[in-house]
Protein backbone atom coordinates (compact mmCIF):
# COMPACT_ATOMS: atom_id res chain seq x y z
CA UNK A 1 0.00 0.00 0.00
CA UNK A 2 1.32 3.60 -0.85
CA UNK A 3 1.74 6.34 1.60
CA UNK A 4 -1.34 8.31 -0.05
CA UNK A 5 -3.73 5.17 0.28
CA UNK A 6 -2.26 4.58 3.67
CA UNK A 7 -3.22 7.96 4.63
CA UNK A 8 -6.51 7.53 3.35
CA UNK A 9 -7.47 4.77 5.16
CA UNK A 10 -6.06 6.26 8.58
CA UNK A 11 -8.78 9.16 8.17
CA UNK A 12 -11.17 6.54 6.92
CA UNK A 13 -10.69 4.57 10.57
CA UNK A 14 -11.11 7.95 12.52
CA UNK A 15 -13.75 8.92 10.42
CA UNK A 16 -15.17 5.96 11.33
CA UNK A 17 -14.83 5.79 14.81
CA UNK A 18 -16.45 9.13 15.00
CA UNK A 19 -19.68 8.60 13.21
CA UNK A 20 -20.02 4.92 15.29
CA UNK A 21 -19.34 7.00 18.54
CA UNK A 22 -21.02 10.25 17.74
CA UNK A 23 -24.16 8.61 15.72
CA UNK A 24 -24.97 6.78 18.82
CA UNK A 25 -24.17 9.88 21.97
CA UNK A 26 -26.45 11.90 19.45
CA UNK A 27 -29.19 9.28 19.40
CA UNK A 28 -29.08 8.68 22.65
CA UNK A 29 -29.79 12.16 23.05
CA UNK A 30 -32.39 13.22 20.64
CA UNK A 31 -34.30 10.33 21.98
CA UNK A 32 -33.81 8.28 19.07
CA UNK A 33 -32.86 4.69 21.08
CA UNK A 34 -33.95 4.55 24.40
CA UNK A 35 -31.06 4.88 26.98
CA UNK A 36 -32.41 2.17 28.97
CA UNK A 37 -32.06 -0.49 26.51
CA UNK A 38 -28.70 0.85 24.71
CA UNK A 39 -26.86 3.03 27.01
CA UNK A 40 -24.68 5.63 25.56
CA UNK A 41 -21.33 6.59 25.75
CA UNK A 42 -21.36 9.46 27.66
CA UNK A 43 -22.86 7.34 30.34
CA UNK A 44 -20.18 4.68 29.44
CA UNK A 45 -17.67 6.98 30.48
CA UNK A 46 -19.07 8.16 33.43
CA UNK A 47 -19.63 5.00 34.79
CA UNK A 48 -16.36 4.03 33.62
CA UNK A 49 -14.60 6.75 35.49
CA UNK A 50 -16.46 6.35 38.53
CA UNK A 51 -15.44 2.66 38.93
CA UNK A 52 -12.22 3.56 38.45
CA UNK A 53 -12.61 5.44 41.33
CA UNK A 54 -13.41 2.74 43.43
CA UNK A 55 -11.07 0.23 41.82
CA UNK A 56 -13.65 -2.06 40.91
CA UNK A 57 -13.20 -1.87 37.10
CA UNK A 58 -9.35 -2.49 37.52
CA UNK A 59 -9.67 -4.95 39.88
CA UNK A 60 -12.37 -7.13 37.60
CA UNK A 61 -10.16 -6.72 34.68
CA UNK A 62 -6.93 -7.76 36.57
CA UNK A 63 -8.97 -11.25 37.92
CA UNK A 64 -10.39 -12.09 34.28
CA UNK A 65 -6.87 -11.08 32.44
CA UNK A 66 -4.79 -13.51 35.29
CA UNK A 67 -7.25 -16.38 34.44
CA UNK A 68 -6.96 -15.48 30.22
CA UNK A 69 -3.44 -15.55 30.86
CA UNK A 70 -2.83 -17.87 32.77
CA UNK A 71 -5.12 -20.05 30.98
CA UNK A 72 -3.28 -18.85 27.58
CA UNK A 73 0.32 -19.22 28.80
CA UNK A 74 0.07 -23.12 29.80
CA UNK A 75 -2.04 -23.50 27.23
CA UNK A 76 0.54 -22.72 24.36
CA UNK A 77 3.33 -24.07 26.33
CA UNK A 78 1.38 -27.77 26.34
CA UNK A 79 0.20 -27.23 23.01
CA UNK A 80 3.61 -26.60 21.69
CA UNK A 81 5.04 -29.84 23.74
CA UNK A 82 2.19 -31.96 22.87
CA UNK A 83 2.18 -30.85 19.15
CA UNK A 84 6.00 -31.18 18.86
CA UNK A 85 5.52 -34.96 19.66
CA UNK A 86 2.69 -35.78 17.66
CA UNK A 87 4.87 -33.86 14.59
CA UNK A 88 8.08 -35.82 15.52
CA UNK A 89 6.43 -39.30 16.01
CA UNK A 90 4.75 -39.92 13.10
CA UNK A 91 2.95 -43.31 14.51
CA UNK A 92 1.60 -41.57 17.10
CA UNK A 93 0.77 -38.38 15.37
CA UNK A 94 -1.22 -40.55 12.99
CA UNK A 95 -2.97 -42.86 15.87
CA UNK A 96 -3.70 -39.53 17.72
CA UNK A 97 -5.00 -37.54 14.87
CA UNK A 98 -8.48 -38.36 15.09
CA UNK A 99 -8.74 -37.84 18.52
CA UNK A 100 -7.72 -34.31 18.64
CA UNK A 101 -9.55 -33.55 15.89
CA UNK A 102 -12.52 -34.72 17.41
CA UNK A 103 -11.74 -32.84 20.68
CA UNK A 104 -11.45 -29.59 18.67
CA UNK A 105 -14.92 -30.02 16.84
CA UNK A 106 -16.57 -30.76 20.94
CA UNK A 107 -17.65 -27.45 21.67
CA UNK A 108 -15.29 -26.82 24.61
CA UNK A 109 -17.24 -23.68 26.57
CA UNK A 110 -19.85 -26.75 26.90
CA UNK A 111 -17.42 -28.15 29.37
CA UNK A 112 -17.50 -25.12 31.69
CA UNK A 113 -20.69 -27.17 33.83
CA UNK A 114 -18.31 -30.26 34.17
CA UNK A 115 -14.93 -28.07 35.05
CA UNK A 116 -16.81 -26.15 37.68
CA UNK A 117 -17.90 -29.24 39.17
CA UNK A 118 -14.71 -31.07 39.21
CA UNK A 119 -12.64 -27.76 40.42
CA UNK A 120 -15.04 -25.15 42.29
CA UNK A 121 -15.83 -21.77 41.21
CA UNK A 122 -12.51 -20.63 41.81
CA UNK A 123 -9.01 -19.18 40.24
CA UNK A 124 -8.87 -22.88 38.67
CA UNK A 125 -12.19 -23.41 36.36
CA UNK A 126 -11.76 -20.22 34.58
CA UNK A 127 -7.80 -21.17 33.96
CA UNK A 128 -8.80 -24.78 32.97
CA UNK A 129 -11.70 -22.97 30.72
CA UNK A 130 -9.59 -20.63 28.87
CA UNK A 131 -6.73 -23.43 28.35
CA UNK A 132 -9.12 -25.93 27.24
CA UNK A 133 -9.98 -23.38 24.42
CA UNK A 134 -6.02 -22.75 23.63
CA UNK A 135 -4.72 -26.04 24.09
CA UNK A 136 -6.03 -28.03 21.22
CA UNK A 137 -5.25 -25.40 18.21
CA UNK A 138 -2.27 -24.71 18.98
CA UNK A 139 -1.34 -28.17 19.79
CA UNK A 140 -2.81 -28.75 16.10
CA UNK A 141 -0.69 -25.87 14.41
CA UNK A 142 2.21 -26.91 15.41
CA UNK A 143 1.43 -30.34 14.31
CA UNK A 144 0.74 -28.55 11.10
CA UNK A 145 3.85 -26.61 11.45
CA UNK A 146 5.74 -29.75 11.13
CA UNK A 147 3.91 -31.70 9.07
CA UNK A 148 4.52 -28.45 6.34
CA UNK A 149 8.25 -28.61 6.65
CA UNK A 150 9.89 -28.70 2.96
CA UNK A 151 11.16 -32.14 2.37
CA UNK A 152 13.89 -30.60 0.14
CA UNK A 153 15.31 -29.36 3.25
CA UNK A 154 15.07 -32.18 4.77
CA UNK A 155 17.20 -34.26 2.17
CA UNK A 156 19.41 -31.31 2.19
CA UNK A 157 19.87 -32.10 6.20
CA UNK A 158 20.27 -35.64 5.79
CA UNK A 159 22.99 -34.97 2.85
CA UNK A 160 25.24 -32.64 4.71
CA UNK A 161 24.94 -35.48 7.74
CA UNK A 162 22.61 -33.66 9.91
CA UNK A 163 21.82 -35.78 13.12
CA UNK A 164 17.93 -36.12 13.90
CA UNK A 165 17.90 -33.69 16.82
CA UNK A 166 19.71 -31.28 14.28
CA UNK A 167 17.09 -31.38 11.56
CA UNK A 168 14.78 -30.77 14.38
CA UNK A 169 16.44 -27.73 15.78
CA UNK A 170 17.44 -26.27 12.58
CA UNK A 171 14.43 -27.17 10.42
CA UNK A 172 11.65 -28.71 11.88
CA UNK A 173 11.49 -26.32 14.78
CA UNK A 174 12.15 -22.85 13.47
CA UNK A 175 9.66 -24.11 10.47
CA UNK A 176 6.67 -24.23 12.93
CA UNK A 177 7.37 -21.12 14.49
CA UNK A 178 5.27 -18.89 12.57
CA UNK A 179 2.20 -21.44 12.81
CA UNK A 180 2.27 -21.12 16.36
CA UNK A 181 2.10 -17.22 16.18
CA UNK A 182 -0.99 -17.48 14.29
CA UNK A 183 -2.40 -19.94 16.67
CA UNK A 184 -1.26 -18.05 19.38
CA UNK A 185 -2.93 -15.02 18.03
CA UNK A 186 -6.03 -16.12 17.88
CA UNK A 187 -5.64 -17.73 21.27
CA UNK A 188 -5.76 -14.30 23.01
CA UNK A 189 -9.38 -13.99 22.50
CA UNK A 190 -10.11 -18.41 22.71
CA UNK A 191 -8.64 -17.52 26.69
CA UNK A 192 -10.71 -14.44 27.37
CA UNK A 193 -13.65 -16.27 26.22
CA UNK A 194 -12.95 -19.06 28.70
CA UNK A 195 -12.11 -16.88 31.68
CA UNK A 196 -15.30 -15.07 30.59
CA UNK A 197 -17.59 -17.83 30.40
CA UNK A 198 -16.37 -19.42 33.53
CA UNK A 199 -17.23 -16.21 35.32
CA UNK A 200 -20.81 -16.68 33.75
CA UNK A 201 -21.47 -20.26 35.35
CA UNK A 202 -19.86 -19.14 38.83
CA UNK A 203 -17.69 -16.52 40.34
CA UNK A 204 -17.04 -13.52 42.89
CA UNK A 205 -15.01 -11.70 40.58
CA UNK A 206 -14.13 -10.71 37.01
CA UNK A 207 -15.53 -9.15 34.47
CA UNK A 208 -18.15 -11.94 33.54
CA UNK A 209 -19.23 -11.38 37.43
CA UNK A 210 -19.46 -7.59 36.66
CA UNK A 211 -21.69 -8.06 33.83
CA UNK A 212 -23.72 -10.89 35.24
CA UNK A 213 -24.37 -8.49 38.33
CA UNK A 214 -25.45 -5.34 36.49
CA UNK A 215 -27.54 -8.04 34.03
CA UNK A 216 -29.35 -8.88 37.48
CA UNK A 217 -29.92 -5.10 37.96
CA UNK A 218 -31.48 -4.24 34.36
CA UNK A 219 -28.03 -1.95 34.05
CA UNK A 220 -27.12 -1.51 30.44
CA UNK A 221 -24.43 0.83 31.49
CA UNK A 222 -23.20 -1.84 33.74
CA UNK A 223 -23.08 -4.59 31.44
CA UNK A 224 -21.51 -2.80 27.95
CA UNK A 225 -18.85 -0.57 30.14
CA UNK A 226 -16.74 -3.32 30.80
CA UNK A 227 -16.87 -4.86 27.67
CA UNK A 228 -15.71 -1.97 26.03
CA UNK A 229 -13.26 -1.93 29.06
CA UNK A 230 -12.37 -5.67 27.81
CA UNK A 231 -12.20 -5.04 23.98
CA UNK A 232 -9.55 -2.56 24.30
CA UNK A 233 -7.67 -4.22 26.32
CA UNK A 234 -7.56 -6.77 23.56
CA UNK A 235 -7.39 -4.99 20.58
CA UNK A 236 -3.86 -3.50 22.63
CA UNK A 237 -2.59 -6.93 23.08
CA UNK A 238 -3.52 -7.98 19.75
CA UNK A 239 -1.87 -5.27 18.40
CA UNK A 240 1.72 -5.63 20.76
CA UNK A 241 1.45 -9.44 19.58
CA UNK A 242 0.98 -8.74 15.72
CA UNK A 243 3.99 -6.08 16.23
CA UNK A 244 6.13 -8.49 18.01
CA UNK A 245 5.47 -11.43 15.70
CA UNK A 246 6.25 -9.48 12.34
CA UNK A 247 9.85 -8.02 13.88
CA UNK A 248 10.85 -11.36 14.81
CA UNK A 249 9.25 -13.56 11.54
CA UNK A 250 11.48 -10.66 9.03
CA UNK A 251 12.22 -13.29 7.14
CA UNK A 252 8.57 -14.23 6.04
CA UNK A 253 7.68 -13.38 2.81
CA UNK A 254 4.45 -12.09 4.04
CA UNK A 255 3.49 -9.96 7.26
CA UNK A 256 0.45 -10.25 9.66
CA UNK A 257 -2.06 -7.11 9.82
CA UNK B 1 0.67 -42.55 4.03
CA UNK B 2 1.65 -43.99 0.55
CA UNK B 3 1.84 -47.36 1.67
CA UNK B 4 0.63 -48.69 -1.86
CA UNK B 5 3.01 -46.87 -3.52
CA UNK B 6 3.40 -48.52 -6.86
CA UNK B 7 6.76 -49.81 -7.47
CA UNK B 8 8.63 -48.76 -10.85
CA UNK B 9 11.40 -49.51 -12.80
CA UNK B 10 13.10 -46.35 -12.89
CA UNK B 11 16.71 -47.08 -14.14
CA UNK B 12 17.51 -50.03 -16.05
CA UNK B 13 21.57 -51.05 -16.10
CA UNK B 14 22.67 -47.97 -15.65
CA UNK B 15 26.56 -48.16 -15.38
CA UNK B 16 28.72 -45.64 -14.49
CA UNK B 17 32.01 -44.75 -13.16
CA UNK B 18 33.23 -41.07 -12.14
CA UNK B 19 36.51 -40.92 -12.31
CA UNK B 20 38.17 -38.27 -9.98
CA UNK B 21 37.90 -34.67 -10.75
CA UNK B 22 36.16 -35.78 -13.81
CA UNK B 23 33.13 -33.52 -14.69
CA UNK B 24 30.24 -36.02 -16.33
CA UNK B 25 26.95 -34.20 -17.95
CA UNK B 26 23.62 -36.38 -17.80
CA UNK B 27 21.01 -35.60 -20.35
CA UNK B 28 18.03 -37.06 -21.12
CA UNK B 29 13.63 -36.80 -21.23
CA UNK B 30 11.71 -35.39 -18.96
CA UNK B 31 10.77 -38.17 -16.05
CA UNK B 32 13.71 -40.77 -17.02
CA UNK B 33 15.44 -41.30 -13.95
CA UNK B 34 18.13 -38.78 -13.35
CA UNK B 35 16.84 -37.48 -10.33
CA UNK B 36 16.78 -40.49 -8.76
CA UNK B 37 20.36 -41.80 -10.21
CA UNK B 38 21.21 -38.84 -8.02
CA UNK B 39 19.46 -39.41 -5.19
CA UNK B 40 21.03 -43.42 -4.93
CA UNK B 41 24.27 -41.75 -4.78
CA UNK B 42 23.70 -39.19 -2.23
CA UNK B 43 22.06 -42.13 0.33
CA UNK B 44 18.62 -40.62 0.05
CA UNK B 45 17.01 -43.28 -1.91
CA UNK B 46 17.98 -46.65 -0.77
CA UNK B 47 18.45 -48.90 -3.86
CA UNK B 48 16.89 -51.54 -4.77
CA UNK B 49 18.67 -54.06 -6.74
CA UNK B 50 22.37 -53.37 -7.90
CA UNK B 51 25.33 -51.10 -6.27
CA UNK B 52 26.26 -47.87 -5.51
CA UNK B 53 29.46 -46.80 -4.61
CA UNK B 54 30.84 -43.57 -3.86
CA UNK B 55 34.81 -43.52 -3.07
CA UNK B 56 34.64 -47.31 -2.06
CA UNK B 57 31.67 -47.09 0.23
CA UNK B 58 28.21 -47.16 0.72
CA UNK B 59 26.06 -44.10 -0.51
CA UNK B 60 24.88 -42.28 2.85
CA UNK B 61 28.73 -42.54 4.90
CA UNK B 62 29.93 -39.53 6.59
CA UNK B 63 33.17 -40.61 5.29
CA UNK B 64 32.39 -39.70 1.61
CA UNK B 65 32.57 -35.65 1.22
CA UNK B 66 29.58 -35.11 -0.46
CA UNK B 67 27.50 -32.15 -1.86
CA UNK B 68 24.15 -31.49 -3.58
CA UNK B 69 22.65 -28.43 -5.70
CA UNK B 70 18.97 -29.07 -5.59
CA UNK B 71 16.91 -27.93 -8.44
CA UNK B 72 15.61 -25.55 -5.92
CA UNK B 73 17.57 -23.45 -3.69
CA UNK B 74 16.87 -25.39 -0.49
CA UNK B 75 17.90 -22.47 1.57
CA UNK B 76 16.67 -22.16 5.23
CA UNK B 77 14.12 -18.95 4.98
CA UNK B 78 14.53 -17.87 8.61
CA UNK B 79 18.28 -17.55 8.05
CA UNK B 80 20.25 -15.29 6.24
CA UNK B 81 22.57 -15.47 3.30
CA UNK B 82 25.76 -16.49 6.10
CA UNK B 83 23.89 -18.45 8.37
CA UNK B 84 22.58 -20.52 5.41
CA UNK B 85 26.09 -20.97 3.86
CA UNK B 86 27.51 -21.87 7.26
CA UNK B 87 25.32 -24.83 8.02
CA UNK B 88 27.02 -28.14 6.58
CA UNK B 89 29.76 -26.54 8.76
CA UNK B 90 28.03 -25.86 11.71
CA UNK B 91 26.55 -29.58 11.55
CA UNK B 92 30.19 -30.73 11.57
CA UNK B 93 30.88 -29.08 14.50
CA UNK B 94 33.33 -26.39 13.12
CA UNK B 95 33.90 -22.97 15.35
CA UNK B 96 32.06 -20.29 14.69
CA UNK B 97 34.99 -18.30 13.52
CA UNK B 98 36.45 -20.64 10.96
CA UNK B 99 32.87 -21.46 9.39
CA UNK B 100 32.23 -17.86 9.35
CA UNK B 101 35.62 -17.13 7.31
CA UNK B 102 35.29 -20.18 5.18
CA UNK B 103 31.70 -19.11 4.25
CA UNK B 104 32.71 -15.08 3.57
CA UNK B 105 35.15 -16.59 1.03
CA UNK B 106 33.02 -18.27 -0.88
CA UNK B 107 30.61 -16.21 -0.92
CA UNK B 108 32.90 -13.70 -2.49
CA UNK B 109 34.12 -16.41 -5.18
CA UNK B 110 30.17 -16.40 -5.96
CA UNK B 111 30.08 -12.81 -6.03
CA UNK B 112 27.70 -12.21 -2.99
CA UNK B 113 29.82 -10.02 -1.01
CA UNK B 114 27.47 -7.10 1.04
CA UNK B 115 24.47 -9.46 1.08
CA UNK B 116 25.24 -11.65 3.92
CA UNK B 117 22.83 -10.50 5.87
CA UNK B 118 19.71 -10.55 3.68
CA UNK B 119 17.18 -13.00 3.76
CA UNK B 120 16.78 -15.63 0.80
CA UNK B 121 13.18 -13.48 0.06
CA UNK B 122 15.43 -10.66 -0.31
CA UNK B 123 17.28 -11.78 -3.13
CA UNK B 124 16.90 -12.73 -6.47
CA UNK B 125 16.49 -16.08 -7.87
CA UNK B 126 20.01 -16.10 -9.27
CA UNK B 127 21.51 -15.08 -6.22
CA UNK B 128 19.80 -17.52 -4.28
CA UNK B 129 21.07 -20.27 -6.41
CA UNK B 130 24.48 -19.08 -6.20
CA UNK B 131 23.95 -19.50 -2.39
CA UNK B 132 23.16 -22.61 -2.29
CA UNK B 133 26.25 -23.39 -4.39
CA UNK B 134 28.17 -21.56 -1.88
CA UNK B 135 26.55 -23.73 0.72
CA UNK B 136 27.47 -26.92 -0.93
CA UNK B 137 31.37 -25.50 -1.84
CA UNK B 138 32.07 -24.11 1.29
CA UNK B 139 32.37 -27.90 2.64
CA UNK B 140 35.37 -28.74 -0.25
CA UNK B 141 33.39 -31.89 -1.33
CA UNK B 142 35.61 -34.64 -3.70
CA UNK B 143 31.89 -35.31 -5.56
CA UNK B 144 29.04 -33.16 -6.64
CA UNK B 145 25.84 -33.87 -7.68
CA UNK B 146 24.00 -31.59 -9.39
CA UNK B 147 20.23 -31.78 -10.15
CA UNK B 148 19.22 -28.86 -13.25
CA UNK B 149 20.58 -26.68 -10.99
CA UNK B 150 20.28 -23.50 -13.01
CA UNK B 151 17.49 -25.07 -15.24
CA UNK B 152 14.91 -22.71 -13.05
CA UNK B 153 16.95 -19.46 -14.15
CA UNK B 154 16.38 -17.12 -16.71
CA UNK B 155 18.48 -17.35 -19.87
CA UNK B 156 21.25 -14.40 -19.17
CA UNK B 157 21.49 -15.39 -15.18
CA UNK B 158 21.78 -18.37 -16.16
CA UNK B 159 25.00 -17.79 -18.40
CA UNK B 160 26.27 -15.87 -15.53
CA UNK B 161 26.39 -18.74 -13.12
CA UNK B 162 27.32 -21.19 -15.78
CA UNK B 163 30.39 -19.13 -16.47
CA UNK B 164 31.03 -18.16 -12.13
CA UNK B 165 31.19 -22.42 -11.42
CA UNK B 166 33.47 -23.02 -14.59
CA UNK B 167 35.42 -20.70 -13.47
CA UNK B 168 35.48 -22.28 -10.28
CA UNK B 169 35.48 -25.51 -11.29
CA UNK B 170 38.44 -25.09 -13.41
CA UNK B 171 40.33 -23.90 -10.94
CA UNK B 172 39.22 -26.57 -7.89
CA UNK B 173 38.58 -29.54 -10.41
CA UNK B 174 35.80 -31.85 -7.78
CA UNK B 175 33.96 -34.81 -9.86
CA UNK B 176 30.88 -33.47 -10.98
CA UNK B 177 27.79 -35.44 -12.04
CA UNK B 178 25.53 -32.85 -13.65
CA UNK B 179 21.79 -33.44 -14.24
CA UNK B 180 20.43 -31.08 -17.22
CA UNK B 181 17.77 -30.98 -20.34
CA UNK B 182 19.84 -28.21 -21.47
CA UNK B 183 22.17 -30.26 -24.22
CA UNK B 184 24.23 -26.75 -24.82
CA UNK B 185 25.07 -26.53 -21.11
CA UNK B 186 25.98 -30.63 -20.86
CA UNK B 187 28.48 -30.08 -23.59
CA UNK B 188 29.96 -26.89 -22.42
CA UNK B 189 30.77 -27.41 -19.00
CA UNK B 190 31.83 -31.18 -18.80
CA UNK B 191 34.31 -33.29 -19.65
CA UNK B 192 32.05 -36.82 -20.78
CA UNK B 193 28.36 -36.45 -21.67
CA UNK B 194 25.93 -39.20 -20.93
CA UNK B 195 22.68 -39.74 -22.56
CA UNK B 196 19.68 -41.45 -20.94
CA UNK B 197 16.73 -42.76 -22.59
CA UNK B 198 13.11 -42.19 -21.22
CA UNK B 199 11.72 -44.40 -18.78
CA UNK B 200 13.12 -46.60 -17.20
CA UNK B 201 16.31 -44.71 -17.95
CA UNK B 202 19.09 -46.73 -19.52
CA UNK B 203 22.37 -45.23 -21.35
CA UNK B 204 22.23 -44.91 -24.77
CA UNK B 205 24.95 -43.29 -25.78
CA UNK B 206 28.60 -41.50 -24.16
CA UNK B 207 30.33 -38.59 -25.89
CA UNK B 208 34.01 -37.47 -24.59
CA UNK B 209 33.47 -33.86 -25.54
CA UNK B 210 37.63 -33.18 -25.96
CA UNK B 211 37.12 -29.55 -25.79
CA UNK B 212 40.60 -27.95 -24.25
CA UNK B 213 39.98 -26.44 -20.95
CA UNK B 214 40.25 -23.45 -19.30
CA UNK B 215 37.04 -22.61 -22.01
CA UNK B 216 35.21 -19.90 -21.93
CA UNK B 217 30.97 -20.52 -22.58
CA UNK B 218 31.12 -17.49 -25.67
CA UNK B 219 34.16 -19.79 -27.44
CA UNK B 220 32.80 -22.89 -27.22
CA UNK B 221 29.61 -22.11 -28.59
CA UNK B 222 31.64 -21.29 -31.55
CA UNK B 223 33.42 -24.43 -31.72
CA UNK B 224 32.58 -27.11 -34.31
CA UNK B 225 33.12 -29.97 -32.23
CA UNK B 226 30.27 -27.99 -29.95
CA UNK B 227 27.90 -28.24 -32.57
CA UNK B 228 28.69 -31.82 -33.63
CA UNK B 229 28.22 -33.28 -30.37
CA UNK B 230 25.19 -31.25 -30.10
CA UNK B 231 23.43 -32.32 -33.04
CA UNK B 232 25.08 -36.14 -32.38
CA UNK B 233 23.33 -35.73 -28.67
CA UNK B 234 20.05 -34.25 -29.72
CA UNK B 235 19.51 -36.93 -32.57
CA UNK B 236 19.80 -39.71 -29.89
CA UNK B 237 17.22 -37.70 -27.68
CA UNK B 238 14.70 -36.73 -29.89
CA UNK B 239 13.19 -40.15 -30.43
CA UNK B 240 12.90 -40.46 -26.95
CA UNK B 241 12.09 -36.97 -26.06
CA UNK B 242 9.46 -37.93 -28.65
CA UNK B 243 8.30 -40.87 -26.41
CA UNK B 244 8.75 -39.39 -22.93
CA UNK B 245 6.15 -36.42 -24.88
CA UNK B 246 3.68 -39.34 -25.82
CA UNK B 247 3.69 -40.94 -22.42
CA UNK B 248 2.53 -37.69 -20.87
CA UNK B 249 -0.01 -36.77 -23.30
Amino acid sequence: MDQDSARQVTILKVVLLVVIVGGWELSARFGLIPVFWTSSPSLIAVAFWESLKENEITYHTYITMQEALAGLAAGAVVGVMLGLVLGVSRVLGAALEPFVIAMNSLPRVALAPLIVMFVGIGFASKFLLAFSLVVVPIMLNTYEGIKAADPQLINMMRVIHAKRYQVFYKVLLPNCVPWIFSALRVSISFAIIGAIVGEFISARAGIGYMIDSAAGAFDTTGMIMPLIVLMVLAFSIDRAFVATSNRLLRWRDEALS
Amino acid sequence: MDRQKRQLQILDHVDLTLKEAEFVSVVGPSGCGKSTLLNFIAGLTPVQSGAVEVFGAPPGGTEAPLGYVFQQHALLPWRNVLQNTVISLEVKGIAKAEREQRAREMLTVMGLDGFEDHFPREISGGMRQRVSLARTLVDDPRLILMDEPFGALDAQTKLLIQEMFLKYWEENRKSVLFITHDLAEAVALADRVLVMSSRPGRILAEYEVGIPRPRTLDQVRHMPRFTELHDAIWEDLRGEALKAMQGRA
